[in-house]
């Protein structure tokens, strides 16, 4: 910014010019946070010197804050076990991931290489990839961890993020499948397949319907809906233009002709999994969906959902996906950061996460490669009534379609669909 | 120091904050003629908005929630106060039942209008109980409509009010003392709203429309929270797109912040010219 100050005579103006100068100031230094690295050079690969450093700092993890249970498993369990190693864990709620990317984007664009607000990411799919592209994070320090060794590092779910090679730049935190949620009180056998839920809801119109895209579970039911109906004709997992085209008219056509028989016959959407949650919760609809199933007991046990709410996978399998920490480059408290990512993968806080009654989010971890007293652990784990143990969720899984599916596919859907009439 | 320069040193905080806006408007009007990264120049954003029928779409949406938002508070504002000018205690509880209102934070209305007004809301659980509908699908269509009825509620609900205070400050004993010679030489009701009350009232009335406008045409919360998937308001459209992830998205809402802007530049042009006009009705060439 440059400011004229020739006719500096006039006191006025330059009084003027100070108290702007100050706001500006003011509100530029706000958004960087205190001790941490400077300069952009990447820190030492040498892990004793890194979780040295990391004693004291602070680490602002930026995740997704809709969902409940990994809220309060990162302030009760992972907080406090960080809090050992020295490290303090702030958790920075977003609305949608993105929102944490589009930040770190913004700084990149601002040329502020480093004193980033953003420490850690929750993060996955098309925003790892958009962040990849930009070249926001910090790569090549997963294999210093540890904990690494507990990973079966040639599990294609592992090193694949949505289709984009991970290669270092983040370390895998938690497994998530697609799944339905329905009250077995009023629907005692829900639809066993993709073609028998489409067949359920023009029979029962006006109790379905799922978020508008580009909400996150939205976006992955129209994708579930894309790899379900593709059986003879497999979708490929790289987009390319010419593939887009071949698929979607069909998809739309397909959705379009659920419309009417959708909650207020499709005119309108569900802005979000939560919105879609309270329609379920008030009978409104007779199913809700999830990309986290482990999610469920909790809202039950909340009273938000009644007791008799169960979670169903059709046979065709869903979509299921790993999710990551990524440390930007420009972090303030790269160290601490990195330190954290590798005690969220240890076994201790990887138990604590699958816990019924806690979060009960599926491990990373390879049963295998386990000593044997957590193997034990992880194998005596149980799984409430009210959603499904992980082998019969991710039963013919679908791996997702690659991250440059999804942008074109959430505005395609709004174009084709939403503003059909 | 010179009156003068006092006077400029005590409107500086003020002239600060127009300036910082003033600058954020270039800013994203910069943004909206570059590539994602506000590089370079080009008009594909606009050429993109022109093209796009959900553009247009939004543009009238939005352009009917300010413009019905504003007649109707207009109307009832003017109706209350009409109606209690007489009374000196009826115009004292109608300000502080009007204050009351201000002090609610929009997006807190727009939350209690959903729960009030939407399918599964109280009032729909009250038809149901009272046995006039048979469930939250029987119930209309009042949030996330085809017509936007919860999102013109809660700005009517909140903005009436507003308006209320302007006109209240404005209806001064002077305006009281002419409606009552005009009474007394035999003017009806009518009459008096038309030859006294409403031009001493209009400029007052013009200033308070135009904030109106402006805010209802530019807020985002309300239309959010309570309208539909499609059309879209278009400060939701905004939002939207400068939150994705695609680069490409950036420059398409920054234009639509722009277009946000011109109209409101426009809408306070159409209200200086009224006012101006007002002035000159009233004193004279």
């Amino acid at each position: 910014m440059r400011i004229r100050m020739r006719h500096s005579g006039r006191r006025v103006k330059r009084a003027t010019v100070l108290a702007a100068g100050a706001a500006v100031a003011g509100l530029l230094t706000a958004a960087c946070s205190s001790p941490g690295t400077t300069g952009a050079e990447p820190p030492a690969k040498d892990w004793a010197q890194l979780r040295a450093d990391a004693k004291g700092q602070s680490v602002n993890l930026f995740m997704y804050g809709g969902d409940k249970g990994a809220n309060s498993y990162v302030d009760d369990e992972v907080a406090p076990a960080a809090k050992k190693l020295g490290i303090t864990v702030r958790r920075v709620p977003v609305a949608d991931t993105q929102d944490a990317v589009q930040k770190i984007l913004g700084d990149q664009r601002a040329g502020k290489d480093s004193g980033g607000a953003v420490d850690l990411v929750w993060v996955n799919g098309e925003n790892f990839r958009t962040g990849k592209q930009a070249d926001l994070w910090l790569c090549g320090y997963t294999g210093l961890m540890p904990n690494q060794k507990y990973l079966d590092s040639t599990d294609p779910t592992l090193t694949q993020d949505f289709g984009t090679p991970v290669d270092d730049c983040e370390t895998p935190w938690s497994r998530a499948q697609f799944a339905f949620v329905y009250d077995s009180a009023k629907l005692a056998d829900p639809p066993r397949s993709t073609a028998a839920l489409t067949e359920w809801i023009k029979q029962n119109p006006g109790r379905f319907t799922y978020p508008a895209p580009p909400d996150f579970t939205g976006s992955a039911f129209v994708r579930q809906i894309l790899l379900a109906r593709a059986q003879d004709e497999p979708v490929p997992p790289a987009y390319s233009k010419k593939a887009y085209e071949t698929v979607a008219p069909g998809l739309w056509k397909d959705l379009n002709a659920l419309k009417p028989a959708l909650w207020r016959q499709g005119a309108t959407y569900p802005k979000d999994q939560a919105a879609l949650n309270d329609l379920f919760a008030n009978g409104e609809v007779d199913m809700t969906m999830t990309y986290g199933p482990a999610e469920v007991p909790a809202l039950v046990d909340k009273g938000q959902f009644p007791p008799s709410t169960r979670v169903f996978v059709p046979e065709d399998g869903t979509l299921g996906n790993t999710s990551y920490l990524a440390v930007p480059k420009n972090a303030a408290h790269r160290e601490a950061a990195l330190v954290l990512s590798d005690l969220m993968l240890s076994p201790e806080l990887q138990y604590a996460k699958a816990r019924p009654g806690g979060w009960g989010a599926y491990t990373v971890l390879d049963q295998e490669r386990l000593p044997e007293q957590w193997r034990e652990k992880f194998a005596s784990l149980t799984t409430p009534e009210t959603t499904l143990p992980i082998e019969e969720l991710s039963r013919n899984a679908r791996p997702e379609l690659s991250g440059d599916w999804v942008g074109p596919l959430d505005k395609g859907w709004k174009q084709e669909v939403a503003s059909a009439p | 120091m010179p009156p003068r320069w006092r006077g400029l040193l005590l409107t500086a905080p003020a002239l600060a904050v127009v300036a910082f806006a003033g600058g954020a408007l270039l800013l994203a009007a910069r943004g909206s003629i570059a590539d994602g990264l506000g590089r370079g120049w080009s008009l594909s954003a606009y050429a993109g908005l022109l093209q796009d029928p959900a553009f247009a779409d939004s543009l009238l949406l939005s352009l009917k929630i300010a413009t019905l938002s504003t007649v109707a508070s207009a109307a009832l504002a003017l109706a209350v106060v009409g109606a209690v000018s007489g009374s000196r205690r009826g115009r004292a509880a109608l300000e502080t039942a009007a204050r009351a209102t201000l002090a609610v934070p929009h997006l807190l209305a727009a939350a209690a209008f959903a729960l009030l007004l939407s399918g599964s809301g109280i009032i729909s659980r009250l038809t149901h109980a009272a046995g006039w509908t048979d469930g939250p699908a029987d119930f209309p269509a009042l949030v996330a409509g085809s017509t936007p009825s919860a999102v013109l509620l809660t700005y009517v609900w909140k903005e009436a009010p507003f308006v209320t205070i302007m006109l209240l400050a404005a209806y001064t004993p002077a305006v009281r003392d002419l409606e009552n010679a005009i009474r007394t030489l035999g003017a009806g009701r009518l009459r008096r709203l038309r030859h006294v009350t409403l031009p001493l009232l209009a400029p007052a009335l013009t200033e308070a429309c135009l904030l109106v406008f402006a805010f209802t045409f530019a807020a985002y919360e309300t239309p959010a929270l309570l309208g539909a998937t499609v059309p879209r308001a278009l400060p939701v459209e905004a939002v939207e797109l400068y939150r994705s992830v695609e680069l490409a998205d950036r420059p398409a809402a920054l234009a639509l912040a722009v277009v946000i802007g011109m109209v409101i530049a426009l809408a306070a042009l159409a209200a200086a010219a009224i006012s101006r006009r007002l002035l000159l009705a009233r004193t004279g060439p």
